[in-house]
């Protein structure tokens, strides 16, 4: 990269202040203990349009979060793709709702997007007011983590950046 | 008779609701609800005093330096510390910016889209459409052939089902009203601002050390060094980088969002006799100008306190933040001493008591608890805090810079400072302000740096640094203006813990329920009168809600896989 920023970056994204609301921040934080070349580990918290500039030029994005899916219990590991990762919403009522899908199709309108996305999420089992993971969702971290790592490395591969 | 209901919805967590009575075409109650537990003071107590920033600052994911300030403000009025005059000038560096790009996210990004049909642009002409441009504005990118390109990108994300941002507004809705042109120009601006904010908002990066999180707040003052010797410190170059970005916010201000605001205006004057609202006005003031704590020197500040009842803009009364204190009688909370009468923040108590329904449900029940939201009052009354209240009592109290900006606006639309208590008045409130607080941003730069340049680094003052040097309890309060208003922090320090820690947020004041009197919020009181063309799609709604700048859904942004529909409209 001309800027000398990582190619690829992962994005924790969640507030801390709910328990496992915060589960992407936690999981891009371990994500970053393994240490990768070329991946930048970012803490997004809940910040919208402001992440514009942490995400425009990466060649790829990859996102932790908290999610919901139809069916899915508390634990389960989510896995989306470009497709479901930029899904808009409907109409915003706050500017506090631009999220990652609104922020993505920003840059898309921009014509900066990354050009490899994918997100990495767990159903929570608790979003009480609390500075900290659930028991159980510290449990099931390493499972985020690891898929997480996959997608990291499998990008690697088809850029070939890691020789 | 009909009733609707807005809701965002995200199945796990709500955030703002509206519920409104229409009758004969036009809103006759309302009530705003918020759908989310927060409590986020719990988490505090028994914390270190000088942490308490870090945490309040992950309240929100827009305002994050808002918390910050005010955090940081309570424990130095509690604990009688006065910051260097450097450490206060950076606050102000990091605030002005914050508005300037926070005002013109809002504007271009949520608001415009309330008055702008994306889709009609695509009708546009070029040509007349640079024509148009160029008659309000000296903005460079106004040529037929950038018109044309913007409006082919467009046409190519339309045609790709890709609206991405701007998908499913309520477009071809009948009270949108500009002409395609009018739509072009804005959706050009849409996407230059949002390049413009993303370069702009580097300052943050600069005075914040780091990325997306500010890290350099302190009690007793900024942890960012100032050393014109050093690479990693405040220096020239930085000093330098700042004032360029300060001046490209300036500039984008002047050409863009002013002369947008003021020729979208006319299309849409009907909307300055709506959304008017409570008519009373409550400004903290902000932005010292020497070192004083806003708490302890309401009269040195570059935008001034005060407060403004019905509509009275002969009288500015004096404020008194003891004078504050929150209703819980329609809200999800129980007060020990019961919930007909209010308590004083330092006094405040956050007690859930959820009797809310279970989703899925039809309709809030209004007549009993319906918010997580408190109803705060000001000596007894509902008031309005936001961008109006700041320039209404600016303006009021004769701050000269705003009477001419107001005035000035007021002149090009031919209209008098009545229109000003309204939603189109909210809108252009806010565009004024950023032009004056743009125009300040620079004034503080200059200020900052004519002291450096006399010999002061000092960024802190750590005479009270230890807790060993505090007294058994101590209790203060920090006043800040957030680009939403009027924010608090309420803390009470004892054995060198936090004991008690009282927030009260901007969109509390303009988004709670009733009081213990059956007064509303701003919200609930702007929404009455509000014409709805199309119940199924209650765009006026939006545009007199938008119009405060709502700050709800912050604190929970869980991605919904299944893409269920954000906002449920309800209608019996």
């Amino acid at each position: 990269m001309s800027d000398g920023r990582a190619p690829f970056a992962v994005l924790g994204l969640g507030n801390e202040l709910f328990t496992d609301e915060g589960l992407g921040v936690q999981a891009a934080f371990e994500v970053g203990d393994a240490l990768l070349d070329d991946v930048e580990i970012l803490d997004g918290g809940t910040l919208g349009l402001a992440l514009l500039p942490e995400i425009e030029g990466r060649t790829g994005l990859l996102v932790l979060d908290a999610m919901v899916a139809e069916g899915s219990s508390p634990g389960d590991i989510v896995v989306l793709g470009p497709e479901e990762l930029v899904r808009p919403r409907m109409l915003l009522m706050s500017a506090h709702q631009v999220g990652i899908a609104e922020t993505l199709g920003a840059a898309s309108l921009l014509g900066t997007s990354p050009r490899l996305l994918a997100a990495v999420g767990m159903v929570p089992y608790s979003l009480e007011t609390g500075y900290g993971l659930s028991p159980a969702a510290l449990e099931r971290l390493p499972g985020m983590v690891s898929e997480a790592l996959a997608i990291l490395e499998r990008w690697k591969v088809e850029e070939s950046v890691d020789a | 008779m009909a009733k609707i209901a807005v809701d965002p919805v995200t199945r796990i967590e709500g955030h703002l609701r509206i519920e409104a009575q229409v009758d004969a075409g036009q809103i006759t109650e309302a009530w705003s609800s918020c759908t989310m537990w927060r409590g986020i003071e719990t988490i505090l107590e028994g914390r270190d005093p000088r942490d308490a920033w870090y945490y309040t600052q992950r309240i929100c994911g827009v305002c994050t330096t808002v918390h910050a300030l005010a955090s940081v403000r309570a424990v130095e009025n509690a604990l009688d510390i006065t910051p260097p005059l450097n450490a206060q000038l950076i606050r102000n560096l990091i605030t002005l910016s914050q508005f300037v790009q926070d005002h013109v996210v809002h504007f271009y990004h949520l608001h415009a889209l309330d008055w702008v049909d994306i889709v009609s642009a695509l009708d546009a002409d070029p040509a007349a459409t640079a024509a148009l441009a160029s008659s309000i504005s000296s903005y460079p990118k106004s040529s037929p052939s950038h018109f044309a390109a913007v409006r082919s990108r467009l046409q190519g994300f339309v045609e790709a089902g890709q609206l991405g941002p701007f998908s499913n507004g309520y477009w071809g809705h009948e009270a949108y009203k500009l002409p395609p042109e009018a739509n072009l120009m804005a959706v050009s601006h849409y996407l230059d601002a949002l390049e413009f904010q993303r370069d702009y908002i580097r300052i943050h990066a600069m005075l914040g050390g780091k990325n997306p999180h500010l890290q350099t707040y302190l009690v007793g003052g900024m942890a960012i060094p100032i050393d014109l010797n050093s690479q990693d410190a405040i220096n020239a170059d930085m000093l330098s980088q700042i004032r360029v970005l300060l001046r490209k916010g300036l500039e984008f201000v002047q050409q863009a969002y002013i002369p947008d605001v003021l020729a979208v205006a006319p299309f849409y004057l009907e909307w300055a006799g709506i959304g008017g609202g409570l008519g009373n006005f409550m400004a903290f003031g902000d932005f010292p100008l020497g070192g004083a704590n806003p708490a302890v020197a309401p009269d040195d500040l570059y935008l001034p306190r005060g407060v403004i009842y019905d509509k009275d803009l002969s009288t500015v009364h004096p404020l008194d933040p003891l004078k504050i204190s929150e209703y819980v009688t329609h809200s999800w909370y129980d007060y020990e001493s019961g919930d007909a009468s209010p308590l004083a923040p330092f006094d405040g108590e956050t007690t859930p008591n959820f009797a809310g329904p279970q989703p899925p449900y039809e309709f809030l029940d209004t007549e009993g608890k319906y918010s997580w939201l408190k109803s705060p009052r000001y000596d007894g009354r509902a008031v309005e805090v936001g961008p109006l209240a700041r320039m209404l009592v600016a303006y009021a109290s004769g701050h000269e810079r705003v009477v001419e900006v107001v005035d000035s606006v007021l002149g090009t639309l031919g209209v008098g400072a009545e229109v000003l208590f309204s939603t189109l008045g909210r809108t252009a409130a806010r565009a004024i302000e950023t032009l004056v607080l743009a125009e300040h941003s620079l004034e503080v730069l200059d200020q900052l740096t004519a002291n450096i340049g006399s010999g002061d680094w000092d960024v802190h003052n750590g005479s009270k640094w230890e807790p060993s040097s505090w007294p058994a309890t101590a209790q203060g309060f920090g006043m800040h203006e957030a680009p939403r208003g009027g924010l608090s922090h309420w803390i009470t320090i004892k054995d060198q813990k936090i004991d008690h820690y009282q927030i009260v947020v901007p969109s509390t004041w303009n988004g709670g329920p009733r009081d213990g009197n059956g007064i509303g919020g701003a919200y609930e009181a702007a929404l009455v009168g509000t014409p709805i063309a199309d119940e199924e799609r209650p765009l006026e709604i939006l545009r007199t809600i938008h119009s405060f700048d709502p700050c709800m859904a912050c604190a929970a942004h869980v991605i919904d896989k299944d893409g269920n529909p954000v906002v449920e409209v309800t209608v019996t």
